[in-house]
């Protein structure tokens, strides 16, 4: 009778060494499974935030040329100039794979946080920080919209540059209080 | 009454029964030779370990390996597949794939009378594949074809391509192995990492 007794606490103590080096083995795998998904969500946090999403229809990648030509309702979204909608876009690489320019053609359209623009060009220097927009260039902000034959936009010093047949139109108060600006 | 003879009857049993006994001999050993003949057959036309190489003069164009083959006429089934392109003054890189086809000597369908060229070969890879190394990239894929005449390797369905500083993940796409242009032909998305 004893003996089963003992042989009954020893299963029972048996069975509680266990369940507490499951309980133990299962805390230290959550930290792992933590640390292994902070890695994963640093790789994800840098490409969303630093990396540009450039989607489309069609894409031609001439790699030796370092000339990507996308093609079909083309949008890149996560730069730092904003969000560009075109119908084409070329993107020129230098031998690092890194983007030196970036034209957009056919209803090119930019969106930012303070401003939007559209031309029928619209040219990237991301490292030089410049937008150019092109033909028929229009860029607005706030109440304040600005027309154009070529637009120079510095996006780091928030700089417009409007130059060849400038017309603007600034709202003052209500839409019918628009002052229409013409600079030759 | 016509009444048969006892020894007659006896005879006429046993012949019945030595023509059942025959049927039934002839029943079971035409399937047992008829399996006998497919097993080895089919035993004969499974190898293990098997390689093949392209060769245009003195230029290597392609090797391929694989863990196992299966022979029928000019078509090789083949699994656990591994080609090795040696595209002209490129870097050679490396296709990987689950299962595989090569197909030989495939007559072209419309080929001119004048044409030198009048048969081609076909590659094609299927499940996991993997294009190691074109462009600095990894190419991921669920088909890949490939033919002699027209040297374009081809997929249908989704496509990842992953490279150091960029991916990208579309459906459908192209590429020669000796050029270095790719197209994907739908839902591009071309992601740019810090940049």
């Amino acid at each position: 009778m004893i003996k089963r007794y003992n042989l009954n606490r020893i299963i029972f103590l048996i069975f509680t060494m266990l369940l507490m080096l499951s309980a133990i083995s299962t805390t230290f795998a959550e930290d792992t499974v933590i640390l292994n998904e902070d890695t994963i969500s640093e790789k994800a946090v840098r490409q969303m935030t630093d990396g540009r999403q450039i989607s489309a229809d069609h894409l031609k990648w001439e790699y030796n040329a370092g000339i990507a030509v996308f093609t079909g309702n083309v949008i890149m979204k996560g730069s730092e100039e904003g969000e560009i909608r075109c119908l084409k876009m070329t993107v020129f690489f230098n031998e690092e794979d890194e983007i030196e320019k970036i034209v957009s053609e056919e209803n090119a359209t930019l969106t930012r946080q303070k401003q939007k623009g559209g031309a029928e060009i619209i040219d990237i220097y991301s490292d030089k920080n410049l937008i150019i927009l092109k033909q028929e260039a229009w860029i607005s902000s706030n109440k304040t919209t600005f027309q154009g034959d070529e637009i120079i936009f510095d996006t780091k010093n928030e700089i417009i540059n409007i130059t060849k047949g400038v017309r603007g139109q600034i709202q003052t108060g209500s839409e019918e209080d628009n002052k229409d600006i013409e600079i030759r | 009454m016509n009444r048969i003879p006892q020894a007659q009857r006896d005879r006429g049993t046993k012949a019945q029964r030595e023509v059942k006994r025959k049927t039934l001999c002839l029943c079971a050993l035409v399937p047992m030779c008829l399996i006998l003949f497919f097993s080895i057959a089919s035993a004969q036309s499974v190898t293990e370990g098997f390689s093949a190489r392209k060769m245009e003069g003195q230029i290597l164009k392609w090797e391929l390996e694989a863990d196992s083959a299966r022979f029928e006429e000019n078509l090789k089934t083949l699994k656990g597949v591994k080609v090795k392109f040696y595209p002209e003054d490129k870097v050679p890189f490396t296709i990987k794939a689950d299962d595989g086809s090569v197909k030989e000597n495939v007559p072209l369908t419309n080929a001119t009378i004048n044409e030198t060229v009048s048969k081609k070969d076909e590659i094609y890879l299927q499940n996991n594949v993997q294009v190691i190394g074109y462009l600095n990239s990894t190419i991921k894929c669920d088909n890949l074809s490939w033919d002699s005449i027209s040297e374009i390797m081809r997929s249908q369905d989704k496509v990842e391509i992953e490279a150091e500083k960029w991916n990208i993940k579309g459906k459908g796409m192209e590429f020669s192995p000796s050029g270095d242009t790719i197209t994907i032909k739908k839902d591009v998305t071309m992601e740019i990492i810090g940049q």
